[in-house]
């Protein structure tokens, strides 16, 4: 008994003892922050914390580009073409001032008021003849001026006024009176968005005879919806604004059961978390009531969406440190030749994972996640990387291992990008509203889990029927020159002879080149472009598709390319820009060794160390587009920043890939590869703190920009990037070899 | 003279001193290796024999004296005189993803003098599988791949870091003639170290014996094998426990018998000893592994005596 102790306490002290893993779990406590943040500001935060599910159409530009746009055409003179006006996105006083007249300097809620009318006067409308689609939300309020200038816009399809206000106590008590009569000039509404608008209880309708998409508030609801029912025949979704302690009367049910194209009913019954039951209530009363239809929560969570995020990522995280050092200790040939080796090194793993997705499932559960999700997602967090075999073995087992790699991958894609772009999708599920998918899941989940644990389990046996010294797909092998043959018409067969045509056409180059050209010549890139263009291929793809899943099963319209497309590149860019550093860095400490013998070329010293200088340089030179234009382009969607926000970016450009290139350099000499590896993780992580640091307060958008700090952040990134190269680089001709 | 005309010995070293820490590893070496010559580096593990060998190619820095290749500052090498060296490590790190053809294409590209003709001969000798991939050769091919890399550019010096271990018998027979061509026109010099002291006599003229970072001898195997013999010495009475005879290396005492390895025998020696212990004495000759064990376990020896 005590040796089986001992042994189990030496598996231990071999996973912790060594200097990766301690590294690892202090990385991991970046993860903890934001977790802790999202979990702790969901409980302290009661109020408030749902959000409405939006229903109508959101504008097709945004940020800049909406204000650049608007730019453009005031300065053309042709702002009676304008026919979208989102008053909030375009808040760039640049853009009023072009649009106002005498606006410039104003701000923009001075030029919402006439000298004459007061605030929410809106005369700037009057510059927009042709507008059909009109978006305003708070702060924008709307006086009696205001609503009569929207009624004077007959061409509107598209209103859209959550929580707009009104100036005074006047304006209010009249609001049911001037928003009908504003309404009542707009025969071509398709959307309509009046949720909290302006006190609107007692609104009573008038007919909209093309309205498509409405979402409205409780007051004169049996009037409305029978004014709907008789009128609005186009009607597909419907929003009502509720209260948790409302029920719906049988005159209202018998107008939704006369609409005869509506789709999808949401019910907002909840502000806060504590009345989600009661509309959990309404929606399964009108659930029942309205079969054919179909009826979800009308408010969402948005802190339960980011709580579980960040715990699935710090669920994949510190359980990972483990099973990959248990993987690594597992296939040496020490541990093939242990008695009773299995047991103790998937005892700790495991143990790691179960301590870690217990905290991370009381968490969750705590946060108001159901049951059922709350165990699928830390499941899948905690064994994602378990079963160090999964893909690149031959054999069924290596094709089942293969599909449940790839069905994870596209099931945790999919929900990020649902959580992105439809959070209220998954915070039904997270609810535990949707009880069967949550059943499905889970047990996809149980099962995905069990087969690695087999795998794992057989990880020597693996390895030494393949000849394999690590765990395919646990150790990254950049240039896979230790792969074992793949079956011919495979697509990692093809990648290799891919890489190898690359290669070939490489050497066939004319000799003699410059000594950094010769080095890069016997590594292909070809594998990491491939990389580029699937990801690129994936998420453009996933971005096309998802918004036209969401739309068919919420009967929303999906929301317009053009509004989230500068972001998803954005997001590609600055995916695409890490993984390209990570293969550049891989890429390069795997020659280490070689390193050695290309100095005895026909090289000098200085020639050497030059040439080494520069063909990382070359390689970072495709990581460096990415990241550039992932800046520009978050400097660009806001553009709020002006000159200075490109040059805070300029500088953490230079800052970044300064670290980077000597960091790599280091990596490919160094006598400890894992240790600077690990150390370049840090700083790279650091540094990308440091990003966001300096360009949150350039291209905040709820506060005016701060300079100083984003310089500061910005000059700490640079001193830190150009002092490690300097220090990398200095007396590196000294620097002795192998 | 070299193929290019220069002159000078191919490898000079003097007073080097390496230090890992606080612990010498080189100490006052000195050694001269001229054109032409096959010298085996000799010496247990941890003697300095590949310390030695990457300070020679200036991978290493001396702390202090100087080591120069080919007439050129060791750390100050520069292009023309590496494309005259061929080196093959101990452990072959070549380029795992590339295939045997690409990997000898891509070397023979930074050499303007590679014959490619005597590539072609290596490869098709040691029968290398071009389109294998490097990664998943086993060790032996890996080193003669190496050993192809080293040899294409048919170059002046060659440095051998232990090179053989890993081979079979028939590819130790093939590189050793592969060595033996390399130095047969009197032009190229070879050094490398090795173990197996078998292979070392069969192609080394001469050889450098290291002992803790110190070079104990150098110079012709024949004249070590002249120097280092063992006596067998059977007296007509007990013989004391030591002998006291000059450059004992290694004694073994038991009666009227004795076995006494010694450093500089001669015939004075020999008769002396016949003389003063009334002995009968035969002098044997030594190989170079029995001389190479005789050297360190005397040396061992002496020094636990003295503690």
């Amino acid at each position: 008994m005590i040796a089986i102790l001992r042994q189990y306490a030496l598996v231990l002290w071999a996973i912790v003892s060594r200097p990766w893993t301690l590294l690892m779990l202090g990385l991991g406590l970046l993860y903890v922050g934001p977790f802790l943040g999202a979990w702790l500001g969901g409980r302290a935060v009661p109020d408030g914390a749902m959000t409405a599910v939006p229903v109508v159409e959101t504008p097709s530009v945004l940020g800049s580009f909406g204000a650049a746009e608007l730019e453009e055409m005031a300065r053309g003179g042709r702002l009676d073409s304008v026919t979208d006006l989102d008053t909030q996105a375009v808040g760039r006083q640049e853009a009023w001032g072009l649009v106002a007249p005498n606006g410039r300097g104003r701000s923009g809620s001075q030029l919402t008021r006439a000298a004459d009318e007061g605030p929410g006067a809106w005369p700037l409308l009057d510059r927009f003849p042709s507008l059909d689609r009109l978006w305003m939300s708070p702060p924008d309020m709307l006086s009696e001026q205001g609503w009569e200038r929207i009624g004077k816009h007959t061409a509107l399809e598209v209103l859209s006024l959550p929580n707009v206000s009104s100036p005074d106590a006047e304006t209010l008590s009249r609001f049911p009176m001037l928003a009908r009569a504003a309404l009542e000039r707009l025969p071509n509404l398709r959307e309509l968005d009046l949720r909290g608008t302006g006190g609107s209880f007692e609104l009573l309708l008038p007919p909209l005879p093309k309205i498509e998409v409405l979402a409205i508030g409780w007051g004169r609801l049996e009037e409305n919806l029978r004014t709907l029912a008789d009128g609005s025949p186009r009607l597909r979704v419907l929003a009502i604004q509720t209260w948790f302690d409302i029920g719906f009367t049988p005159g209202m049910i018998a107008s939704l059961r006369r609409m005869p194209n509506l789709r999808a009913v949401y019910v907002a019954g909840a502000y806060q978390a504590e009345d989600e039951p009661a509309m959990t209530r309404q929606v399964d009363e009108l659930r029942r009531a309205l079969p054919g239809v179909r009826v979800h929560p009308g408010t969402y969570r948005s802190s339960r969406v980011w709580t579980s995020f960040w715990a699935t990522l710090l669920g994949m995280y510190l359980p990972f440190v483990f099973w990959f050092q248990s993987g690594l200790l597992l296939s040496t040939s020490l541990a093939w030749m242990l008695p009773r080796r299995l047991a103790p090194h998937l005892f700790w793993a495991m143990a790691a994972a179960a301590a870690c997705g217990g905290i991370i499932v009381a968490l969750l559960v705590s946060a108001g996640v159901a049951w059922m999700p709350a165990l699928t997602l830390t499941l899948f967090a905690t064994m994602l990387v378990a079963g160090g075999t999964l893909g690149e073995v031959e054999g069924i087992a290596g094709r089942i291992s293969s599909i449940v790699l790839r069905v994870e991958l596209i099931a945790g894609l999919a929900a990020a990008a649902t959580a992105l772009l439809a959070p209220w999708i998954i915070d039904r599920w997270l609810s535990g509203a949707m009880p069967w998918l949550s059943v499905t899941l889970l047990a996809a989940v149980i099962a995905a889990s069990v087969w690695k644990l087999a795998r794992q389990a057989r990880l020597p046996r693996i390895l030494a029927s393949l000849g394999l010294a690590n765990p395919p797909g646990l150790v990254i092998d950049v240039n896979q020159g230790t792969l074992p043959k793949q079956p011919a018409g495979s697509f990692a067969n093809w990648q290799l002879k891919l890489a190898e045509r690359a290669v070939d056409r490489q050497i066939d180059r004319p000799v003699p080149a410059p000594y950094g050209e010769m080095l890069r010549r016997s590594q292909p890139r070809i594998q990491m472009l491939l990389m580029v263009a699937i990801m690129l291929v994936v998420m453009v793809g996933m971005m096309w598709v998802i918004p036209v899943v969401i739309a068919r099963g919420t009967g929303q319209p999906p929301p317009p390319l053009s509004r989230y497309l500068p972001g998803v590149i954005a997001a590609f860019a600055w995916q695409a820009c890490v993984m390209t550093i990570a293969q550049t860095a891989g890429m390069w400490g795997q020659r280490r060794g070689s390193l050695v013998i290309d100095f005895l070329r026909p090289v000098s010293r200085a020639g050497y160390w030059r040439g080494l200088r520069q063909a990382i340089a070359r390689d970072l030179s495709l990581p460096a587009v990415l990241g550039a234009v992932c800046l520009a382009l978050a400097v660009g969607l806001d553009g709020k920043g002006g000159w200075w926000a490109w040059g805070v970016a300029a500088i953490l450009l230079v800052g970044t890939f300064a670290l980077t290139h000597a960091m790599i350099l280091l990596l490919a000499v160094t006598r400890w590869p894992l240790v600077v590896g690990t150390l370049m993780v840090v700083l790279l992580v650091a540094a990308g703190i440091g990003i966001v640091i300096a360009l949150s307060h350039v291209l905040s958008v709820s506060k005016p920009a701060d300079l100083v700090m984003a310089l500061v952040a910005a000059g700490a990134v640079l001193a830190v990037g150009l002092g490690i190269r300097m220090g990398v680089l200095w007396r590196l001709e000294e620097r002795e070899i192998g | 003279m070299s193929r290019d005309g220069h002159v000078g010995g191919a490898v000079r070293v003097s007073g080097l001193v390496k230090r890992f820490g606080p612990r010498a590893v080189l100490d006052r070496v000195d050694l001269e290796v001229p054109r032409g010559q096959v010298i085996g580096l000799l010496g247990l593990n941890g003697s300095g024999k590949s310390t030695l060998i990457k300070c020679l190619l200036g991978l290493l820095k001396a702390d202090e004296g100087s080591a120069t290749v080919l007439g050129t500052d060791a750390w100050q090498l520069a292009d023309r005189e590496k494309a005259r060296i061929g080196y093959v490590p101990q452990e072959a790190t070549l380029y795992p993803w590339l295939t045997v053809r690409q990997t000898v294409a891509y070397v023979s590209s930074f050499y303007s003098r590679w014959d490619r003709a005597w590539g072609e001969e290596l490869l098709r000798r040691w029968d290398l599988p071009l389109g294998h991939r490097v990664g998943p050769l086993s060790v032996g091919q890996k080193q003669k791949l190496a050993l192809v890399l080293a040899l294409g550019h048919r170059p002046e010096l060659l440095i051998l870091d232990e090179p053989v271990a890993s081979l079979d018998p028939v590819a130790r027979r093939w590189f050793l003639e592969t060595v033996l061509e390399t130095a047969a026109d009197g032009a190229g010099t070879v050094l490398f170290s090795t173990h197996i002291t078998s292979d070392l006599e069969r192609v080394a003229s001469h050889v450098a014996l290291l002992r803790e970072g110190k070079v104990m001898f150098h110079d012709e195997i024949d004249v070590l094998k002249d120097r280092v013999k063992r006596l067998r010495i059977e007296a007509q009475a007990d013989l004391p426990a030591d002998l006291c005879l000059p450059g004992t290396l290694r004694q073994e005492s038991r009666g009227r018998q004795a076995l006494v390895t010694i450093d500089g025998v001669d015939a004075a020696l020999v008769a002396g000893v016949r003389e003063r212990f009334a002995a009968e004495v035969v002098v044997d000759n030594l190989n170079l592994e029995e001389i190479f064990l005789e050297l360190h376990d005397g040396e061992a020896a002496a020094t636990s005596r003295a503690r």
